[in-house]
Parts: structure tokens; sequence; C-alpha cells
């Protein structure tokens, strides 16, 4: 604008000098000339020609000039229109703050914003302080005061409170402006209701904060479930271990009053056979086969506490040397059954080879002793690896040790793995009761699991699950 | 005391009363060996050193054998056999350990420590006359042993 403003200038001068330098010349003649009418008509028509051509040009530069002054005006106030919708449309409030004077002068809106009547504001820097919430008022004047010390802009979020004592957040932007001499002499600015945003904010933080304190509850609860189940498992471990020393230490010592009955009633019947009649000497003989019995309970008993409690590290073991051991330590009963064994190829396995022993022996002699009317026939083999241990892929393999005996009702299979459990009675099948607990206690001290499947007088098939090695 | 001169004599240390009785029943019947029974491990070492209640022994006693249970008061069976396979003299006496125990730690720890056999005491009484038969046929028929004369 400035540039067309100094162009117009420039035109005009250069016109003005042309009349001007016309109407010398006319003058000129005028006195040149002296006598000469014509000459004079001439150059005055040629003069007045020039000079109201130059007049014209003038005139028209003017309105030119006229014309696009108001344009640019027209375009100013368009302009500030629109900011101003734009202000009011965004909610914005304005203001301008006088340092010197401490006058504060602000927009409707701004009244507006501070729950005031419109020019209910007292247009000073103090009682625009005033409406500021008391905690906040100390830090919107520092934060001022900073920033028309450094000139710097000025942002800050504050409460204010209306005079209906409700409260509100305030966000607000300001400008310093300098004097020539880079003095700050005001402060422009907008602000803005920002309240419904802290509330979310609010509402936001809390409810983190709530999720963040369930949580933690949450995991305290979870931590503390654990700790007790951690010291139940203790605890029952522990009472686990006592009860099987118990056991061990209960059978060990029960065993040596035991050997002295049966010894005194062995060295009674020895000694007096022929002072007591028949009956006297049953009822020694009765007594003495309860003591053989309750010996073998507590053998049993023994065996059965014995491992856990006096377990032996595991040991790469050949089951196929183990089950010829056993067939050797078996060999009067294979004999006197007349029995038919069966041995197929079976696998070396990390096991505690006493316990492999003890196993196989349990469950041969089972078959040997179940047989019914034919001879045993007894097939033992192992299947190759068909499944993995939970922990770790480990293989596993099934020990089978298959009969054709009498077998046994398969809903019984649950209790004929507990100890002193039987299926039948002493009078036709002697034993403790205790072989097949002896078997899954050990199967399962190495990690493995004992089943069965059979039907009466259809042979039964007992197969156990092992690993075949152990981690760590 | 009826000391037969082909057969020689054994000294067996047993706290439990009863066992003591019952072997010595059972020796009635079937052993030759002369059997000195003592209480336990203490009483043991007083009797093959001669002293304390046994300072009156004939000074050429000397038992051919000894037989201890493990479990006894005062001094065990451990503890005496320890002793006797660290003294000079004694250490050549074969010693034989009679316990209930059939514990595979029992055992393997007496034949650590010296032990020249492991019994079980026998569960009947005809089972304990067997093993004094078989005991006195072995130690004093069959095998040879040192001459401390």
């Amino acid at each position: 604008m400035n540039k067309f403003l100094s162009s117009s200038a420039a035109q005009i001068a250069f016109f003005a000098g042309i009349a001007f330098f016309a109407q010398i010349v006319a003058h000129a003649a005028l006195c040149w000339h002296g006598n000469d009418p014509l000459a004079h008509i001439t150059e005055v028509v040629s003069i007045a020609i020039i000079f109201s051509a130059a007049t014209w040009r003038i005139k028209a530069i003017f309105d030119r000039l006229e014309q696009r002054h108001r344009q640019t005006g027209d375009a100013l106030q368009d302009s500030q229109e629109k900011l101003e919708i734009a202000i009011e449309a965004a909610g914005l409030g304005t203001w301008e703050w006088e340092i010197s004077s401490a006058v504060m002068q602000w927009s409707a809106q701004c009244d507006a914003l501070l729950g005031l009547e419109s020019g209910g504001f007292a247009g000073t820097f103090a009682s625009f302080l005033q409406r500021v919430h008391p905690d906040d008022r100390a830090a919107v004047e520092r934060s001022l005061l900073t920033s028309k010390q450094q000139a710097s802009p000025w942002e800050m979020d504050y409460r204010v409170i209306h005079p209906d004592g409700s409260l509100h957040w305030m966000s607000s932007i300001g400008k310093i402006v300098c004097d020539a001499s880079g003095q700050a002499t005001r402060m422009l600015g907008v602000v803005r209701d920002i309240t419904e945003r802290k509330q979310i904010e609010e509402s936001l933080k809390q409810l983190n904060e709530s999720l963040e304190a369930r949580v933690q509850s949450r995991t305290t609860e979870l931590r503390q479930a654990n700790q007790r189940l951690r010291s139940l498992a203790n605890r029952l471990e522990q009472s686990n271990q006592e009860l099987e020393s118990f056991a061990f230490v209960a059978s060990h010592d029960l065993k040596e009053p035991l050997r002295t009955i049966h010894n005194f009633t062995g060295l009674l019947g020895r000694r007096y056979r022929h002072q007591l009649d028949t009956q006297g000497q049953d009822y020694i003989e009765r007594i003495q086969r309860a003591c053989t019995r309750m010996q073998a309970l507590i053998d049993d008993l023994l065996t059965l506490s014995r491992i856990t409690t006096r377990a032996q590290p595991f040991t790469l073991v050949d089951l196929n040397q183990v089950v010829q051991n056993t067939l050797l330590a078996l060999e009067t009963k294979i004999q006197e059954t007349n029995a038919r064994i069966n041995v197929g190829e079976l696998p070396k396995i990390q096991a505690d080879p006493g316990q492999m022993e003890q196993l196989l022996q349990n469950l041969i002699s089972n078959a040997l002793k179940f047989h019914g009317e034919s001879p045993p026939f007894i097939q033992i083999y192992s299947l190759p690896p068909n499944g993995s241990t939970e922990q770790a892929s480990i293989p596993l393999f099934q020990i089978v040790v298959e009969d054709q005996g009498i077998g046994f009702d398969e809903r019984y299979l649950d209790r004929i793995f507990q100890p002193f459990e039987r299926l039948h009675s002493r009078n036709d099948y002697d034993g403790t009761g205790i072989g097949l607990a002896i078997c899954r206690k050990i199967a399962e001290r190495h990690r493995g699991s004992i089943t069965a499947k059979s039907e009466p007088g259809q042979g039964a098939t007992f197969s156990v699950t092992l690993p075949t090695h152990h981690p760590g | 005391m009826n000391f037969t001169p082909s057969y020689g004599s054994l000294v067996v240390a047993e706290d439990n009363p009863d066992d003591r009785l019952l072997l010595q029943e059972a020796w009635q019947e079937a052993g030759l060996a002369q059997l000195y029974l003592v209480m336990d491990g203490e009483d043991l070492m007083d009797f093959l050193h001669h002293q304390g209640q046994y300072c009156n022994l004939a000074q050429a006693l000397k038992p051919d054998l000894i037989m201890l249970d493990l479990k006894m008061p005062r001094k065990n069976g451990y503890e005496a056999l320890r002793e006797i396979k660290a003294h000079p003299e004694l250490r050549t006496i074969p010693v034989v350990v009679l316990s209930t125990s059939t514990a595979e730690e029992d055992i393997s720890r007496s034949y650590a420590l010296g032990a020249c056999s492991y019994l079980s005491k026998p569960n009947s009484f005809d089972q304990l006359v067997e093993l004094v038969r078989v005991l006195n046929k072995y130690w004093f028929e069959t095998v040879l042993l040192p001459n401390y004369l």
C-alpha cells in the first residue's frame, strides 16, 4: 500500500510540475509577443489546453486514489469483522494490560468468562487478580512479572472464582509489547475457559488412580494368596516328611517286640509241645502265623516309606538286566507254578536300580500269584516313546507286564494302588496288600505313573509310564 | 566252666535281655563254643581289656570271635567296632554284626568299619537255632583263626 501511495504522489508532483511550467511559458510568450494578438490568442489557447489536460489528469489520479483508499478500508474492516467472529466462536476473551498504569481492558467475552455482567469489570490489574483463586494468585502474579521482565510470552492455566462462588479453569496466553527503548509497556492476550477439559483430565486421573489402586490391591491379594499357598505347600511337605520318617521309625521299632513274641512263641512250642494238647499247639501256631503276617506288613511298610526316605540317586539302568535279576529272585515261584514268561527288548533309563527291581518284582510276582486254573503266562515288554512330560520334552515310555490270569473288575482300579487294599480274601491269596502301592510310589518318585487294564477272568495288563531321563 | 579245648570262645554284646535269653536258649540247643555275654559296647571293651568288672578274668582269655548288636546304649556297635579295629592286638579278632536292621547303609557301614559278617536277627526261634548252628560250624569248625597264645 505504501508503494502505491508513493508512486501516486510522484505522479501528482509530475503533472503539477507540467502545469506550472506551461503557465510560465504562457506568461513569457505574452511578454515577448506583446503586440501580436493572434499569436497571443494562440498561445493562451495552447496553454489553456495544456492546463486543462493537466488538471483533468490530476483529478483522474485523485479519483483513483480515493477509490483505492476506500477499497483498502473495506478490506480492513472486513478482516477485522472476520477476526472478531472467529474470536467469539472460539470462546476467547481478549485483554490488554497497560503495565505502567496497571489498567486492564478486556472484551465483553472476558466478563462472561469471569462470570461478571457485561462491563462489570473494574478495569485494573488488581481487580483481575482479585478474581483469581487465592491458591493460584501468587503464581499468576509471579509468572506475569517474569514475562514482563524478560519480555517473554506468557502462558498459564489457573483457577478463577465466579461471584456465585463456582470455580472455573482459565487458560491465558499473552504477548509483551515493547516501546522503542525495549521497555515492556503492555501485554496483549487472550483467555479461554478450560474447566471442561480440566474436569475430564481430573476424572481420567482419578480413574487411572483407582485403576492403579485396584491393580495394586489385586496384586497384593495375589501375592498374599501365593505366600499362603507356598507356606501351605511347605507345611504339607514337612508333615509328609514327618509322616514318612514316623512310618519308618515306627515300623522299625515295631519289628523288635514282634520278633521277641515270635521267638518266644517258637521256643514255647519247641520246649513245651508235649505238655500241650492239640488245641494248645494250634493256638501257638496261630500266634506264629499272625507274627509272620505282621512281620511281612511291617517289612512292606518299611519298603513303602523307604521309597522316599531312603531313596538312592538315579543312575543309568538297563531294564533287561533288572528283569533278569527279578526272574532269578523269583525262580522258585516260577518253577512251582510252571510259569511261561516272554521278555521283549527293554530300554535303558535313568532310575533308582533297586526301586526298578522292586517295581518289576512286585508286578511279576502278582502275575505269578493270580494265575487261576492254568499255569501263568506272562509277557513283559516296552512300548516306544509316544509322549512327553509336561515340564520338558522328555520322552516317556511304557513297561508292560501282561498276564492271562484271573484279572479284576476295573471299577476297583483306584483301590488296588492304595496300601492295604485287597480284592481277595487272605485265605485265597496271601499278601499284605501293599505291593501295588509300592509300585505306584516308585513310579511317582520317577515322575511317572502306573495304571492297569483288566476284566474278571480275562487277565490283567499293568503299564508303568516313565520318563527315560531326568533333567538336573 | 565247661571249656572244650577244640572249640573256641566268643563274646556277644547285646543289651536287649530278651535277645540275650533267646540267644542263650538257642546256644543250649546248637552252640558248642564258649559264650560270654556283655551288656553293651562299653562293657565289651572292658571285657576285652580285662578291666572294670572283668578285671578278674584269666589273663589268657581272649575271645576268638566278637559278635555285637549295632544299637546299644553308652557305646554302640559302630563305636566298639571302630575301637577294636584301631587296636593293634584286638584288630585281628573277627567281628560279626547281629542286628535288627536290614538297611543297606547299616550293612555297608559295618563292612567298611571291618566287620567280617553281617547277620540279621532271625524272626523265629527255629531260625535262631539254625543261625547258632551255622555260626558254630563255620567259625569254630571251618575257618582257621589266628592263634593268640
